[in-house]
């Protein structure tokens, strides 16, 4: 039976429903979805118009591979620095499952969990124009098009900031795929169709997030 | 570099607030941003110094040689455990940039000596490794960096 919505309805499904994917199958994406997907972040809204989002579609299996080490690498790197300094334990210790709790540690320090790249049947990667006022923010919402679009599509995502968060990798990300000095690498969206859906994460209440007229008045005096 | 010289309080200030600015735009992600900080001076002062293949104890005893040279440092002190090494920094002109920071409630999240052996690791032996943590002590400051596997390509 076919369900169906109002746009708002439809709208906020789809923001509802996109997840962090970090799993596909080896079906490729076809052009009609990516060049669908494309649009999205082209139609993003920008400061003065300034459109500085250019993207790099990869598909080729070397370079994914490459992106996947570095990526990896960049995890590694920070999540470790969290594990010695306990910042990790502090993070997790809500959980009490001693196994589940080793296996996240040893997923986020070893790297794993942003090394998906690699298997993701494609992925673009968002730069952004440095001579422009508002770029992180403009490419952020063009990025933030991209995954639901790929979710309206049947499709799963991740936005990875791994190869780029640190200046270092993201010398080497700009390298890997001859970005030009003046443009940014800000992130990656690796997607595919997807083996899994996850559940989602938990979200925050309203009544903690929005305060009326002023910081620290609750607007919302119960859980809406 | 130039013999010419600013004065301290003016360059520390100027540092400060840069990475005031920083902190105040990007949180805590900041420190991602300043991992290469010192790179240049590394490139002039410390890279030419570091001949062959020396270990990691070499490689400290030559960034601190360079740091005492210009003035930057008096004391560099490694201990190392494991993968973990331990950097005690004394007498560090930059120190009144960290405790500004601290007194605006912002930890301290970037270091010159200890990306300069972060950067000579990297570099000599092939290694990553990360600032993770960095403590102000009395006299000194206590910068925790990890050290991972030597890179295969």
């Amino acid at each position: 039976m076919t369900e169906t919505y109002s746009l708002a309805e439809a709208t906020m499904k789809v923001i509802q429903d996109r997840r962090s994917i970090r799993a596909w199958t080896d079906e490729p994406v076809s052009e009609e979805h990516l060049a669908l997907i494309l649009e999205a972040g082209r139609q993003a809204p920008s400061g003065e118009n300034a459109q500085p989002w250019r993207f790099v579609v990869v598909k080729d299996e070397t370079t994914r591979r490459k992106l996947g080490a570095l990526s990896g690498g960049g995890s590694s790197r920070r999540f470790t620095a969290e594990y010695v300094t306990h910042q990790m334990h502090e993070r997790f210790a809500s959980l009490e499952d001693e196994e589940k709790k080793k296996a996240a540690f040893e997923k986020l320090t070893s790297g794993q969990v942003s090394q998906f790249s690699a298997n993701a049947p494609v992925s673009i990667l968002v730069c952004g124009k440095k001579d422009v006022w508002d770029m992180p923010y403009d490419t952020s919402a063009a990025i933030e098009n991209m995954l639901l679009m790929i979710t309206a599509l049947g499709l799963g995502a991740c936005w990875l900031i791994a190869p780029c968060i640190d200046i270092r990798d993201e010398e080497k990300t700009k390298e890997l795929l001859g970005i030009p000095e003046g443009f940014k690498a800000v992130s990656v969206i690796s997607f595919g169709h997807f083996t899994k859906q996850p559940r989602q994460r938990p979200r925050l209440p309203l009544n903690q997030l929005v305060f009326a007229e002023r910081w620290g008045e609750a607007y919302y005096k119960e859980q809406v | 570099m130039s013999k010419e010289t600013i004065a301290r309080d003016y360059a520390n200030d100027l540092i400060f607030e840069l990475e005031k600015a920083m902190w105040d735009e990007r949180g805590k992600g900041g420190r991602f941003r300043l991992t290469t900080l010192g790179r240049e001076f590394y490139r002039a002062k410390c890279r030419p110094r570091l001949q062959g293949r020396p270990d990691i104890e070499g490689i400290v005893a030559t960034v601190l040689a360079t740091l005492k040279e210009n003035g930057i440092t008096e004391t560099l002190k490694v201990e190392q455990d494991g993968r973990l090494l331990k950097l005690r920094i004394g007498g560090c002109l930059h120190r009144p940039v960290e405790e500004r920071m601290m007194a605006r409630e912002t930890k301290p999240f970037a270091c010159v000596p200890a990306n300069l052996v972060v950067l000579a690791i990297d570099e000599v032996l092939n290694r990553p490794a990360e600032l993770a943590e960095l403590k102000l002590e009395a006299g000194c400051c206590q910068a925790l960096l990890v050290l991972f596997d030597e890179r295969t390509t």
